[in-house]
């Protein structure tokens, strides 16, 4: 610690490529949180998904009879199903999209971890029009208990051919961390007594509970192979496979993260290695008359892994600091619907951050390293002296 | 003046080989920056250029009121004769409107890599390939109407297993056998096709999801429209089948694209940074040279633009790099995401982007220093070691 | 007295491109403790080499190099490094400072290397400073200050951890006449005073003339130049 003034003088002995350089590879690191940030949040996401829940639909589009779900209620393993559907709609303006799912009375049950009170359930229950809104959602529309809403829904126009969904606000709850726009829930009761008659006791999609985890993968070819020759064949995809992002898109969007976020150590590894070569190069005299005064090499070595070390863990603790700001202030740029996920600063990423900017300080000063240990100080004064 | 500008740069670039590594930092800066930022942009762009090419301008497409996709829609069996006699749509050979009634819905299949995947299953009726001649089959043939037949595009069959001619094809009625493969050139080729009305019954259905005609001329657009929105028994959109695409285009790549250009913007401010730092360390190293030049008279602007010229020259270099390596890693890839298949795109307009983006950052990044170098007095300049 | 510096058969050579030319040629030096010697000699002579080796910054080809009893041609790299830290303090023409930390934070460096604490060091600092007369001149910076009250900061540098050897490698080279009279009273102070052990190499006959003893080198030997008792 009582070299840190040594070192620091050091860093700052051109003030403003010190800045530059710190802001660089702050940038970077920014780009390192964002990317590694929202693999962070792919992650926390895929170990929210439940491994004892099955999502089941109908394979060819279209509803599901809930006859279906009583059907494979009597499955063995099977504990409960739920039915749940979705109105999507927008409030006034069509740029003011909304997504209201809407479930019965089992959903309670089988999403028994979010974070609805029983009572607030129940609320929804007594009320069919009543709906359950999250904090977010509530502060966008500037929604509160007793408020009425009224939803447009082109695509989910009710039998007589209006597309007004009118609800009534029962309560404001609290997030459910992996809906990162927030959500809106309603009585899906609401939603099938107003469809045509043709329509009604059926729903969108089944959420079943499976009671041997060990077991959900089987249950779910079951339910596919049993109704695959019915009029509704069905699909179905466990929780934790319809929670992984790359498994829906396709694409192994984590290892782009990563390399996107390599791609910019590398740039800052270019960066500091370049200005700390130049800094040992210029001030070659300086550490040979270190080491007359009586420095090791090691010692010397040392302060030279420090100088580069102070920048890249600097900037990389605001890089990470400003990817957390950047990640609060997204939201407000997307149009609602478009599910990006935000990225999150976890432990790990800062661990990861500070790993890298270790690595970075490190083969930053390697070739510098070794031009001082085999410094000759003679020769290095003599340049001076 | 000009001739200065021409000396002082070229004495610039002469000694540059002096300071190679540090001039490195600006080079490998946008190269990374532009080698990611084209990198992420060509699955956007890439998507984009599926559907500009799907979307005929030649073409318009009919899909119920309000509905933002084709899936959505339903014609009814009673409007869809109404909407091709109306006026403004070419006839074929034999006099018949060049009008296909067709359905649009999703199919689950498996991925190469085994994971769950969906694509579009479409019908095209009598008038399929009359409207869309763009259809090629190359290999097997074409489905023949009335029977339960399907052929594969090429796109699809580079990404999902069982799409070979002779595979089957599981709908609610039965197998289908893929009886051809077909090309297209757009984003048609990650796709099924069936006939419509075959595959109507199939499913249980009754309504199509749109009509797509072939517009008698590329303005009688107008007329078609007219006539149809005066026709009360139809709640329809017409929409010219490019303009359609365009939006959803736009609507499918935004996030995408959004997130290419912050991770650009991130990288280039943070070669930013770096640009400065060195071209600041650049004009300190030639103080010397600067000065020995104003002293013999020339001119303090003619120094100012040689700076930010050789910032420029460098920072098109890495971004020329960056944007080469982009290309043969990605440009052409098939690629997979959701329910599209397309071939990756990192294409001239892009580069085009990626040259504009080095130019601002290197002049952003060279002004300043290049005003310090034409400010900075010359008898101080001359002194300094 | 004792002999503080001791030179036996010294055989020194360098590497001039191919070449291999001998500098010294078993040179003797015994130098007893609390002299001021002066070295003086054209240019490449082995003047600077005579100081590197009494400082362990460089070894000898063959011969002995004895500095306060210690054998420094048995000692590696590491040891010299660590044994200089205590015996030996530098001197250089361009004063070699550290030109972002002020004086002070220079004249501190060598105590960075011990266990004293930060008020130890402190008072060591200041009596430093208050012996080179630069007290008010503490938090300075060396670009805001001359030549010679730079090199006074180097001097600070060097007897800070109070070394019994003082090599200074042309000290007043590079200052006008009456600062570097000032420099060389203050060297002449510390070796009356202070009892240090001081070993100058010098162009200058008149810096040569502050010391107790003056030595010439010729041809690789060295050779009296006057016993000169300085006033």
């Amino acid at each position: 610690m009582k070299f840190l003034p040594l070192v620091w003088a050091a860093v700052m002995r051109k003030p403003t490529r010190a800045i530059l350089t710190l802001l660089s590879v702050m940038l970077a690191f920014t780009l390192f949180g964002l990317t590694i940030g929202m693999n962070a949040t792919f992650a926390k996401v895929q170990e929210q998904a439940r491994d004892d829940r099955i999502f089941t639909f109908a394979r060819f589009g279209g509803l599901v009879p809930m006859a279906l779900a009583r059907q494979i209620e009597n499955m063995p393993g099977v504990e409960m199903v739920a039915g749940s559907n979705f109105i999507a709609g927008y409030i006034r303006d069509p740029k003011n999209r909304v997504f209201v799912n809407m479930g019965d009375e089992k959903i309670p049950k089988v999403m028994a971890e979010w974070p609805i009170t029983p009572a607030q359930w129940q609320m929804i229950q007594n009320d069919r029009q009543g709906l359950l809104v999250s904090g977010s959602q509530a502060e966008r529309w500037h929604l509160k208990a007793g408020d009425t809403l009224t939803i447009a829904a082109p695509t989910a126009k009710k039998a007589d051919g209006n597309p007004s969904w009118t609800f009534h606000v029962a309560a404001v709850t609290p997030e459910i961390s992996y809906m990162s726009q927030g959500y809106m829930f309603g009585n899906s009761d609401y939603m099938d007594k107003a469809r045509m008659l043709s329509d009604q006791g059926k729903t969108g999609q089944f959420r079943v509970k499976v009671s041997d985890p060990s077991k959900t993968a089987e249950i779910a070819e079951k339910i596919d192979r049993t109704f695959a020759n019915s009029p509704t064949p069905l699909e179905t995809l466990t929780e934790k496979v319809a929670f992984d992002v790359s498994s829906g898109t396709g694409m192994d969007i984590a290892s782009v993260d990563r390399e996107v976020a390599l791609a910019g150590m590398f740039m800052v590894l270019f960066l500091t290695a370049n200005g700390l070569a130049q800094a040992v190069r210029e001030r070659f005299a300086e550490f040979a008359t270190l080491k007359t005064i009586g420095f090791s090499d090691n010692g010397v070595i040392a302060l030279v892994f420090a100088e580069a070390a102070i920048p890249c863990l600097l900037g990389a603790g605001l890089g990470i600091g400003f990817a957390a700001l950047i990640s609060n202030v997204m939201p407000h740029f997307l149009p609602p619907g478009q599910g990006l996920p935000i990225p999150s600063m976890t432990v790990m990423v800062f661990i990861w951050a500070g790993l890298c900017a270790a690595l970075v300080a490190f083969a930053s000063s390697a070739l510098p390293a070794l031009r001082l240990k085999q410094m000759d100080i003679a020769t290095a004064l003599s340049g001076r002296t | 003046m000009l001739r200065q500008i021409w000396i002082v740069s070229v004495l610039n670039f002469k000694s540059l080989t002096s300071r190679f590594w540090q001039s490195m930092v600006i080079v490998v800066g946008l190269a990374a920056t532009i080698g990611v930022m084209l990198s992420m942009l060509s699955l956007s762009a890439g998507m984009q250029v599926a559907y500009a090419n799907a979307g005929d301008p030649d073409r318009a497409i009919v899909v119920s009121k309000g509905v933002e996709q084709e899936g959505s829609s339903a014609i009814t069996r009673a409007m869809a004769p109404m909407i091709a006699s109306a006026p403004g749509i070419a006839k074929d050979k034999a006099g018949r409107p060049l009008a296909d009634r067709g359905l649009n819905m999703g199919i689950p299949l498996l991925r190469l890599n085994g994971s769950k995947g969906f694509t579009t299953l479409r019908g095209l009726a009598e008038a399929g390939q009359g409207v869309r001649p763009e259809i090629k089959i190359v290999a097997g043939r074409m489905f023949q109407p009335g029977k339960r037949e399907m052929i594969v595009g090429v796109g699809a069959q580079a990404m999902y297993q069982h799409m070979q001619i002779g595979d089957k094809v599981i709908l609610p009625d039965g197998e289908w056998p893929i009886v051809g493969s077909f090309a297209t050139g757009d984003l048609l080729e990650g796709q099924l096709l069936g006939d419509t009305e075959t595959m109507l019954t199939s499913l249980h259905k009754t309504n199509y999801n749109s009509v797509l005609v072939r517009l008698a001329s590329h303005d009688s657009l107008d007329t078609l429209k007219k006539a149809i929105n005066t026709n009360t028994a139809l709640s329809v959109d017409v929409m010219r089948h490019s303009d359609w695409y365009k939006r959803v285009a736009d609507q499918q790549t935004f996030a995408l694209a959004l997130l290419g250009y912050v991770v650009g913007t991130v990288m280039a401010i943070g070669a930013l940074f770096g640009c400065l730092n060195t071209m600041y360390s650049a004009v300190s190293t030639r103080g010397r040279e600067i000065a020995t030049l104003r002293a013999l008279g020339y001119g303090a602007f003619p120094v100012a633009v040689s700076v930010i010229l050789e910032a420029i020259a460098l920072a098109v270099a890495g971004a020329l790099i960056g944007g080469l390596i982009a290309w043969a890693l990605y440009d052409g890839k098939q690629d997979l995401f959701g329910n599209m298949v397309f071939h990756l795109s990192v294409s001239a307009t892009q580069f085009k982007l990626g040259v504009i983006w080095a130019i601002a950052v290197a002049l952003l990044g060279g002004i300043f220093p290049s005003i310090r170098a034409a400010r900075r007095p010359v008898v101080e300049a001359l002194r300094a070691t | 007295m004792s002999t503080a510096i001791s030179l036996r058969n010294v055989i020194k050579h360098y590497r001039r491109g191919k070449e291999s030319v001998e500098v010294l040629h078993g040179l003797n030096l015994e130098i007893p403790a609390g002299e001021f010697v002066s070295l003086m000699g054209p240019s490449g002579s082995g003047k600077t080499t005579i100081l590197n080796l009494v400082g362990g910054l460089d070894h000898a080809d063959s011969g002995e190099v004895i500095v306060g009893g210690e054998h420094l041609e048995t000692l590696s790299g590491g040891q010299l490094t660590k044994w200089r830290s205590g015996h030996i303090g530098f001197i250089f023409q361009f004063y070699n400072l550290m030109p972002m930390l002020s004086a002070a934070g220079n004249i501190e460096l060598p105590l960075l290397l011990t266990n004293l604490s930060k008020s130890d060091r402190q008072r060591r600092v200041d009596i430093a400073l208050e012996i080179v007369g630069l007290k008010d001149r503490a938090s300075h910076k060396p670009g805001e200050m001359s030549g010679g009250q730079q090199q006074r900061v180097g001097i600070a540098r060097a007897i800070v951890a109070d070394p019994p050897i003082l090599l200074c490698d042309e000290p007043t080279g590079d200052l006008d006449r009456a600062t570097a009279d000032e420099i060389l009273s203050l060297l002449q102070q510390l070796n009356r005073l202070h009892k240090k052990t001081i070993v100058m190499v010098t162009h200058d006959p008149k810096a040569a003339d502050h010391a107790s003893r003056q030595l010439e080198m010729d041809k690789g030997s060295l050779i009296e130049r006057a016993l000169v008792s300085a006033q």
